[in-house]
């Protein structure tokens, strides 16, 4: 089925419960529908359906900026070279299926996190989260 | 220029190793090449006709010796002893192996260079006026802004997955010589009403199958404001530029189909969210920018031997008239190098060549050397004094072709001799042309005329632009070139428009002949230049010249 990364460990679904008061929703959703269904909701689940698809970012981080501080998950196809910029994001973790786990163990998931900080957007502005909230 | 410092490097390193991972996985099956196509385009590698080809970063064209000579020397250890400089102000090289690639980039890292985000649907190499920091007419140099960019759009967690690739300039003089209103993002840095600095911010500017002139998104933006208005602009893209079709993609596409007004409405609602929560980069920070572009030390010269020279060499002074720009320095010169020799591939340089350059500009030129878009090398600090020692030293490694601006100053994509995408041979007509007016000694008698040729509808010639463009397409498998008049690429950018049905290989070099006959037939005298004559008169006379038959029926 799936497997959640987080921090760069790999941890099986049951073990990373989340609220029920949770919404999944495409990467290409309308941000003024995306705000009205955000009331009472601590947990957004992003589908990521593609590794060129770049608008998961973007929500996560108008999530962000609009003060939400609740969990968002990526959720799909996401590859280990892609994690830091999920988190940095403003992400807190991912889920991917078992097949990309298989192809992409979790070593190279704890690489791709090593040099996490050493970045030049969190230099330059703070306005870009360098780690969602935990 | 700017160098290093210990995070900049750290960077780098970590980078290399990072694609040197992602090679090794492509080739252990952990990813498919699917998977691994956006991670080796965001390094710059492209996989195309013969060969892999990778493109290096040249941030705002700026080189120096070290640099250049170890672009010479992965040139001769890991492809065929050439390097292409490009229309972007990178350089190209066209046959590195797969295995290979994550030691050029060691190398590359070795002198501060790299081949980050030169290609792939992310914010691509910011490209600013390759005279900058020496130009004459120059307000400020647009350099520091260039390198700001750089920092905040490389690896930006955010933009590395666009809907399509990003490109921006940066002009500090009126003339603009970035062509600002053909890039994603264009910046013309401006001063308000109160003598303060900010930009003019152009949008959705582009060339390509469908060219449209960018259009003012705002008169005047802060400089304090400008790396939380770019963040506004590209989440505004990212989240809304069309990912259903590659070809209707750029941001272009979504001001035209939105609407300018509406765009600028979500850019300037989404700006003021992200205000509330951003901090400025540190004093410090930009101030240690800023540092790395000061004017070096021009020292007073003497320009009497110059002039002396000038009067007794007509090759030279040749030299001066057309390679030789005014400095802010009036002792010194801007030096153009050619890289158009009569009959040779446009912007493609040798590492001998390019070591020769080095030593150039190591001993007389600044350590300074510039790429400019129009594939040519600049020298922008060289004091009048040592220009005919340049000038000798060029010649040896014939590099001192007195063509920039001319006709045979072409602009060329690599077209079909190398290119995938290509429709039609672009170099062969570049060659044949600059070869057939060197030949009739018209050159200096023809004088101002930016000619530029594209392979195919994608233009990376830049043909619509050209004072003369030239679109090389395929008919009935047969190669058929189209003739676009009165482009331009400064600040009163217009899209050429288009003459006719195209010609064949065959009948386009008397074609253009007929062309430049009709113009210098024209003109008022020897002063008028093409496109001055076209903007008198318009395309009549010279469709007529063209399509002489046509008009003879139609009468």
């Amino acid at each position: 089925m799936s497997i959640i990364v987080k921090n760069g460990r790999f941890v099986p679904t049951g073990e990373v419960p989340l609220s029920k008061r949770q919404i999944t929703i495409a990467s290409d959703i309308d941000l003024s529908e995306l705000l009205r269904q955000l009331d009472g909701i601590s947990t957004v689940i992003i589908k990521i359906s593609s590794p060129t698809d770049g608008r998961g970012n973007s929500v996560a981080r108008f999530l962000r900026l609009q003060g939400f501080n609740g969990h968002l998950r990526a959720s799909g196809y996401v590859l280990a070279d892609q994690y830091p910029l999920v988190l940095r994001s403003g992400f807190n973790d991912v889920e991917i299926p078992d097949n990309l786990a298989a192809r992409q163990p979790e070593a190279q998931w704890l690489n791709a996190v090593q040099h996490i900080e050493h970045n030049y957007q969190s230099r330059l502005i703070s306005a870009v989260p360098s780690i969602g909230a935990a | 220029m700017y160098i290093y410092n210990e995070f900049d490097e750290a960077f780098v390193r970590n980078r290399v190793e990072q694609f040197r991972g992602q090679v090794g996985k492509r080739i252990d099956g952990s990813l498919t090449e699917d998977e691994f196509k956006p991670l080796r385009l965001m390094n710059g590698l492209y996989l195309q006709l013969h060969a892999y080809m990778l493109r290096v970063a040249i941030p705002y064209g700026s080189l120096d010796a070290t640099k250049l000579r170890q672009l010479a020397m992965i040139a001769d250890r890991w492809d065929k002893g050439y390097g292409h400089f490009t229309t972007r102000q990178n350089i190209q090289f066209n046959w590195p192996k797969l295995q290979d690639v994550p030691d050029i980039l060691s190398a590359l890292a070795d002198v501060g260079m790299h081949a980050i985000q030169t290609s792939g649907n992310t914010i691509r190499n910011v490209t600013a006026d390759h005279f900058a920091g020496a130009a004459a007419d120059e307000i400020e140099d647009p350099r520091p802004i260039a390198e700001l960019i750089r920092q905040w759009s490389t690896d930006h967690p955010e933009f590395q997955a666009l809907p399509r690739k990003f490109k921006v300039a940066v002009t500090g003089s009126m003339n603009d010589r970035a062509v600002t209103k053909a890039h994603d993002i264009g910046l013309r840095m401006v001063r308000n009403s109160a003598g303060e600095p900010g930009f003019e911010v152009i949008i959705g500017g582009g060339l390509g199958r469908s060219p449209f002139v960018g259009k003012v998104l705002r008169d005047f933006l802060p400089n304090s404001d400008l790396l939380p208005y770019l963040e506004a602009i590209l989440h505004v893209y990212n989240l809304s530029g069309r990912r259903d079709n590659k070809y209707k993609a750029r941001i272009k596409f979504l001001v035209h189909e939105a609407g300018l007004d509406r765009i600028r409405k979500r850019i300037e609602k989404t700006f003021e969210l992200m205000i509330v929560s951003y901090s400025s980069p540190s004093e410090d920070l930009v101030e240690g920018i800023r540092r790395y572009f000061k004017t070096p030390d021009l020292t007073i010269r003497n320009t009497s031997q110059y002039l002396k020279y000038a009067a007794s060499n007509p090759a030279f002074l040749s030299f001066t008239e057309t390679n030789v720009s005014d400095h802010k320095n009036a002792n010194y010169g801007i030096v153009s190098i050619s890289l158009k020799p009569i009959g040779g591939t446009p912007g493609d340089v040798t590492s001998d060549q390019m070591r020769l350059v080095a030593d150039v500009a190591e001993r007389y030129g600044h350590n300074e050397i510039r790429a400019s878009h129009e594939q040519n090398l600049i020298l922008p600090h060289v004091a009048k004094a040592d220009i005919p020692a340049v000038y000798q030293m060029l010649k040896t490694g014939g590099l001192a072709t007195a063509n920039i601006g001319l006709i045979s100053d072409i602009i060329a994509c690599p077209g079909m001799d190398y290119c995938a995408l290509a429709t039609a041979r672009s170099i062969p007509i570049a060659q044949e042309i600059s070869c057939r007016f060197d030949e009739l000694k018209m050159e200096h008698e023809i004088g101002p005329l930016k000619l530029k040729i594209s392979g195919c509808i994608n233009a990376c010639g830049h043909h619509h632009v050209g004072h003369i463009g030239i679109l090389g397409l395929d008919r009935a498998g047969a190669e058929n070139y189209q003739i676009t008049l009165g482009g331009d690429s400064t600040e009163t950018m217009t899209l050429g428009e288009r003459t006719g049905p195209g010609f064949s290989a065959e009948e386009l070099l008397p074609k253009l002949e007929q062309l430049i006959h009709s113009y210098l037939d024209l003109r008022i005298d020897e002063t008028e230049t093409f496109i001055e004559v076209y903007r008198r008169l318009g395309i009549a006379p010279f469709k007529q010249a063209l399509y002489p038959d046509h008009q003879k029926k139609a009468a």
